[in-house]
């Protein structure tokens, strides 16, 4: 028993000072290469904890030799450019002077729900209110609206994504499926050409063909 | 640029402590094999020696003093195996037991081969 104690006294101070030599980027803000290294750091740590007869030189070799490794692989690249190369991937475009790049959204599998997901919690409704919407290198999406934005009246509803119905949307902008019906027969679009269709809180319906989208 | 150094220099040392650490175990396993083959293979040569009891004790001695240091770098587990050996190999000196001396002596230089093949620095140890 004392002896666990120790150890995982040990092991715990010296993740700590591993950690700190690492840097302050917190989980969000990690690199991929960071996060396979803090995944790994923990299951290795936990090796000599749970079995006594496992010497702490079986985590503390393979923690300093990832430590090291990562530091190393994250100065180079700041350094020389062919590791900046292969090391760091490059932001994407995922909405282009306010069109969607739908060859963009399947390259970083990211569906129109994840998009609509992080645009509402940017506090955007809808992707016509955006110029911009690019996929940074640390995995966030940052957003730029556009200058005289055509913004919908409360939450724009996505009632079709990529040419289905979303039902749940439907229901919270209280539409019927002969609504949808009826606004699609004046704008004379089929249902499965619709990339996005959102309707407002006010009822006014915006429209984003597939077409109008960056193939 | 300072953590980048340290980094090298804290690498630099680990590859130092790792080959020194394959290093001792090479050697001091092929010390305790070279002794465990010096004492005698078969019950005819059991018959013909007489410092059995001493020369399995120094064996013994040298497996301890191993053993202090071992478990440092080595888990029990892979250890258990060489250590039981060594045991059984002193007990058969001391109580004449000539088959189990053999068998004994023959698990005793299979482990401490297996151990050194563990922690050397090659393609088979690695895979």
């Amino acid at each position: 028993m004392p002896v666990l104690f120790i150890r995982t006294l040990i092991v715990y101070l010296a993740l700590i000072a591993v950690m700190r030599f690492l840097g302050k980027r917190q989980i969000g803000e990690m690199q991929v290469s960071e996060l396979v290294t803090a995944f790994l750091l923990s299951d290795i740590a936990s090796v000599p904890l749970t079995n006594a007869a496992v010497p702490l030189s079986f985590a503390f070799i393979p923690i300093v030799t990832l430590i090291c490794m990562e530091v190393v692989l994250s100065f180079l690249p700041t350094k020389i450019s062919f590791f900046k190369k292969l090391m760091d991937s490059k932001p994407s475009i995922i909405i282009s002077g306010g069109k969607i790049d739908r060859r963009e959204m399947t390259r970083m599998r990211m569906t129109l729900e994840d998009l609509l997901c992080e645009l509402h919690i940017a506090g955007y409704s809808s992707p016509e209110e955006l110029e911009y919407a690019i996929l940074e290198q640390n995995g966030k999406l940052s957003f730029f609206a556009k200058e005289a934005p055509s913004a919908p009246k409360g939450m724009a509803h996505p009632v079709i994504i990529d040419g289905k119905t979303a039902l749940y949307a439907l229901r919270a902008a209280k539409k019927s499926r002969e609504w949808l019906a009826r606004e699609l027969a004046k704008s004379k679009t089929a249902q499965k050409d619709v990339f996005l269709m959102t309707v407002d809180d006010c009822g006014k319906t915006k429209i984003i063909k597939k077409e109008e989208t960056l193939p | 640029m300072k953590t980048f150094i340290a980094a090298l220099i804290i690498f630099a040392l680990l590859c130092a402590l790792v080959f020194c650490a394959s290093a001792f175990i090479k050697e001091r396993a092929h010390e305790l094999i070279s002794l465990a083959r010096a004492l005698p293979a078969t019950q005819e040569e059991l018959a013909s020696t007489e410092n059995l009891i001493s020369r399995t004790h120094e064996l013994a001695a040298l497996w301890a003093r191993s053993m202090a240091l071992f478990p440092y770098i080595i888990s029990y587990d892979m250890l258990d195996r060489a250590d039981d050996a060594a045991l059984s190999l002193c007990a058969a000196a001391e109580s004449n037991s000539t088959e189990e001396f053999i068998s004994a002596r023959l698990r005793f230089i299979d482990a401490v081969s297996r151990l050194a093949g563990l922690f050397a620095i090659s393609a088979a140890s690695i895979a």
